[in-house]
């Protein structure tokens, strides 16, 4: 679990936690947001979605961009748990993730998720995606 | 809903390379084109002899099941792993590096899944990452229809298919 502060002193952004087992991916999601050219507060990572719990127990967290296939914990499962805490209920959802599949959206219907999004996808995608949630808060 | 049959070699690798070229298009700021079996033996028979290489394969179950493995030249691997995560290759580790070609072969396969079987739910395993011989490389291209060569930023990719029978009772 790391935490990168993006935005300077003074300067105001959601927190974002980034969820997915490859740490070369968070990385080139947490990339592609910093150049999003939204303002942004910390950053987040997590492996799994157990790792991504116990961040959420701790941390403020405004945005939440998790993968879905992943071991010991699931980003469907990760979902269910947030979907079930009242507290968490505030905090935008966008899955990220190689399955597009029809069954695979509609394992994720009524959980709240705001966007899905799916892999590869263009940098100026996720640039869109910071812009129109950031816009809607 | 099953599909009727699982994906023959020619119908798969085609669409597995259009899965290529969309990676590298979209997060790999790559050109990725299919080449035939001639130019491939080319482009293979023009890299260094000892070059190390990696095969990252990523296993996937549903109405079929098989495997997709992607083969390429360390180094390539390395560029690639820089231009996705916006750093010089040489600031990646061969872990990061493994990491990437992982994530590439994930990447490949379920974009080809959701474009040819959208309608259909497939469970992919976690990539598999390891070196593969040189002497091995040619070999791979022997394989009956069932491995593609791709040149990406003029660098040879073997992308193979691995495709079992339909699973019983789907």
């Amino acid at each position: 679990m790391t935490g990168e502060p993006i935005a300077g002193p003074g300067q105001a952004g959601p927190n974002i936690l980034i969820v997915d087992d490859s740490a070369i991916m968070r990385t080139m999601i947490k990339r592609v947001a910093a150049l999003a050219g939204t303002p942004l507060g910390t950053i987040f990572e997590a492996a799994n979605g157990r790792e991504a719990l116990a961040i959420l127990e701790q941390h403020p967290v405004q945005f939440v961009f998790t993968d879905l296939a992943m071991p010991v914990m699931t980003g469907t499962e990760l979902l269910r748990e947030m979907q079930a805490r009242d507290q968490w209920r505030g905090i935008v959802r966008v899955v990220i993730t190689t399955d597009g599949s029809d069954s695979r959206r509609h394992e994720v219907d009524g959980l709240s998720v705001s966007v899905y999004v799916e892999k590869p996808f263009r940098p100026e995608e996720m640039r869109d995606v910071l812009t129109s949630l950031t816009t809607a808060r | 809903m099953s599909s009727p049959r699982s994906p023959q070699p020619a119908d798969g690798l085609a669409a597995l390379g259009d899965a290529v070229r969309q990676v590298a298009e979209a997060s790999l700021f790559a050109c990725a084109e299919p080449c035939d079996a001639s130019r491939t033996a080319g482009l293979l028979q023009a890299r260094p002899p000892a070059e190390a290489w990696l095969t990252a394969a990523v296993a996937f179950t549903g109405p079929f099941e098989g495997v997709v493995r992607v083969t390429l030249p360390g180094p390539l691997a390395g560029d690639l792993a820089g231009a996705f995560c916006g750093t010089q290759p040489d600031a990646l580790d061969a872990a990061q590096v493994a990491d990437f070609a992982g994530e590439l072969a994930n990447m490949v396969c379920g974009r080809w899944l959701t474009q040819t079987h959208r309608r259909e739910r497939f469970e992919l395993a976690a990539p598999v990452v390891g070196g593969t011989a040189p002497a091995d490389i040619a070999a791979l291209t022997g394989r009956d229809g069932g491995t593609l060569g791709i040149v990406v930023n003029d660098a040879p990719v073997l992308v193979g298919l691995t495709a079992a029978h339909p699973v019983a009772g789907a």
